[in-house]
């Protein structure tokens, strides 16, 4: 049996109620999962939602805790994708077929399940004939090729193969980096050519509609499977946050979209905050920790542990101070030095069984 | 077959048409000047049916060739020369990039054009170990540009005019921008081409990007790539003068770890040296004057 499934943090779980719903509507037989990346912090019951939460630990990410402060919110979500089509798959069923939570069913979606079922990965490129402008070309290259808001999965060899890659690759590379070739889990996308022969590229116009290729998609009536990418319901007047410049062309439909999203709660749960977004002791990790602390990682700092969430709390604010009024290399190179401070002091204090602390306990003890 | 060089270029067009022709004397080899010829060679001694920039028919190239500089404009022509061969009533043309060897025949690959429109080779078929060298291919584009086919079909031919249309003045190497020469824009071909064959020849494009994954073995004049007939070798970045890198772009590999592969390097070199290496690489660039200030 096929299920769907997309990944959320908190604050969007409003999307996921309106994606549930849509998806409910048109295909009631497909059991529907959301993964949470974060967590629930009293603001919200798992249990009362219209669709199955599951907790982060699921997703079997290896060394969690480290996951969870190396990346950001939007990155983790990102990287979280290949894992819970895994576990879909792993939990027995034959496919699954992941979407993002800013996309909603508005037909149905039969020959696209039936050929998702036969196909071991089958992915929608942005676009499927040339038109756009060479700016906007090259904004898809920088993004990858694919679009990462639908991908279809089945259980067979190549298929496992090509989401272990995948998984190891968002595991530690899932960043937004364009100088770097990076974007996200999605730019790595564009070596399913190379590396799964038997990839089928999804070329309905009637799926993963969305800004980048309305104008390759005229006929609203034929579309099955919109992407409300960078859809902010407070700015309706704007399709996409990702391309400003580009003016509203479908105002019915993202008008009646925005309407469900604040029928779904938007307004509540946009401003929940991210359960990974401070240490132990509630202080914020700054952004620039975050980032120094993935490259130390991604460097091979074997020092780097769970117990970073520690809350050395003048770690912080020593990071912070010296971060002062000075220029950005050295905000860099500062906040570098502190967390490959602090982690090896921690570290050391774990190894001797003296530290675990709340992320830790909240995440099962599991690294 | 078709492929693109400069007059300092020539000797590597000379082995890749004759290295082709050992294989199909009765395919024609064309190659594109992207260059003028002014007297250096005779086009009509050479293993090749030499196409001049002006036969091309194409509008624009005047503003091409001054834009870029001779690697750009040479790699910006691909779309236009296999357009060109296509309209000398071609079904189905392979293009070669320069400085490369056919080791095998190629054909049976360029037969997925019987049923596909636009054929491509990727760099890797299997992922590396290495995060940071997959990174780097896909800032270059993950499909090579040194083995490329069309089948004459309208599919491939709006293709090709996309193709064209973005050479014209976006064949630069400038990969947080999302370009890399002609090559990144070879990705959207699994947007834009509905019948692409994706070649999974282990025996292809093998180069710098797939060493010492794919494992090389030389049997005599017989060369097998993870035990397949190697058809394709390519010398991205090789340079004739500084025989003990395999590549410029990296310093990665060199004959001392190329294991076998260096024979396949040294074999290159001694072609290379046949066909004039020494005297066309001292050839002027025409169109030196032009070329785009960086």
């Amino acid at each position: 049996m096929m299920a769907a499934g997309t990944v959320v943090a908190k604050n969007y779980l409003s999307f996921a109620r309106v994606l549930a719903d849509s998806l409910r509507l048109w295909h009631p037989q497909l059991p529907f999962y959301v993964a949470l990346v974060d967590e629930p912090e009293g603001l919200f019951d798992p249990a009362g939602e219209r669709f199955q939460i599951l907790k982060l630990e699921k997703l079997r990410i290896p060394r969690l805790l480290d996951f969870c402060f190396r990346y950001t919110r939007r990155e983790a979500v990102s990287a979280a994708k290949p894992y819970l089509i895994s576990a879909l798959l792993d939990a027995g069923h034959e496919s699954v077929l992941y979407l993002d939570a800013d996309m909603e069913v508005l037909g149905g979606m039969g020959p696209l399940l039936d050929r998702v079922g036969w196909r071991p990965l089958t992915l929608t490129p942005h676009t499927v004939a040339p038109g756009m402008r060479v700016e906007e070309e090259l904004n898809i290259l920088q993004c990858g090729v694919f679009n990462g808001g639908m991908v279809g999965a089945t259980q067979t060899a190549e298929t496992r193969k090509f989401l272990q890659w995948w998984q190891e690759r968002t595991r530690e590379h899932c960043r937004h980096a364009f100088g770097e070739g990076m974007h996200l889990d999605q730019r790595w996308l564009d070596f399913a050519p190379s590396f799964v022969p038997g990839l089928a590229v999804e070329r309905d116009r009637a799926y993963n509609v969305a800004y980048w290729n309305l104008a390759e998609r005229a006929g609203a009536e034929g579309w099955r499977l919109f992407h409300y990418s960078g859809f902010d319901p407070m700015h309706p007047e704007q399709m996409s946050r990702y391309w400003p410049e580009r003016r509203m062309t479908a105002p019915p439909l993202f008008e009646r979209y925005a309407a469900q999203l604040m029928a779904a709660g938007y307004r509540e749960t946009q401003d929940w905050p991210y359960a990974f977004d401070r240490f132990d002791n509630g202080e914020p990790i700054p952004s620039m920790l975050r980032e120094a602390y993935g490259q130390l990682a991604r460097a091979g700092g074997g020092v780097l542990c769970e117990s970073v969430w520690g809350g050395d709390a003048g770690m912080v604010g020593r990071a912070e101070q010296s971060c002062r009024g000075k220029g950005l290399r050295d905000v860099a190179t500062r906040s570098r030095g502190k967390a490959a401070e602090a982690a090896r002091g921690e570290c050391a204090l774990s190894r001797a069984g003296r530290s675990v602390g709340p992320a830790a306990k909240r995440l099962g003890g599991r690294t | 077959m078709c492929t693109i060089a400069a007059k300092r270029h020539l000797a590597l067009g000379r082995v890749v048409c004759s290295s082709f022709r050992r294989h199909h004397p009765e395919i024609p080899a064309y190659l594109l000047l992207a260059d003028s010829e002014d007297g250096y060679f005779d086009p009509a001694a050479e293993p090749f049916q030499m196409v001049a920039l002006e036969e091309l028919g194409a509008a624009g190239l005047d503003r091409m060739r001054n834009r870029y500089n001779q690697q750009e404009f040479s790699y910006a022509l691909t779309p236009f020369l296999i357009d060109w061969v296509l309209r000398q009533g071609m079904e189905r043309v392979l293009f070669i990039k320069q400085e490369s060897l056919v080791t095998g025949d190629p054909t049976p690959v360029a037969d997925l054009l019987r049923k596909a429109s636009v054929l491509v080779t990727p760099h890797l078929l299997a992922p590396l170990h290495s995060a940071a060298r997959e990174k780097q291919i896909l800032q270059c584009g993950t499909f090579n540009g040194g083995f490329v086919g069309c089948a004459n079909t309208p599919d491939a031919r709006r293709f090709l005019d996309w193709w064209q249309d973005r050479m014209r003045a976006h064949c630069h190497y400038d990969p947080a921008a999302g370009l890399h020469f002609e090559q990144r824009w070879l990705d959207l071909a699994s947007s834009y081409v509905e019948r692409l064959a994706v070649a999974r020849d282990l025996g292809l494009n093998v180069g710098h990007w797939n060493l010492p994954e794919r494992a090389v073995t030389v049997e005599g004049e017989r060369i097998l790539t993870d035990g397949q007939l190697c058809r394709l070798f390519r010398f991205s970045g090789y340079e004739a003068d500084h025989p003990e890198a395999a590549t410029r772009y990296s310093t990665r590999l060199n004959m001392e770890n190329l294991g076998p592969a260096a024979e396949v390097f040294r074999r290159y070199r001694e072609e290379l040296m046949s066909a004039g290496w020494e005297e066309t690489s001292g050839w002027p660039y025409a169109f030196d004057s032009g070329g785009r200030k960086e």
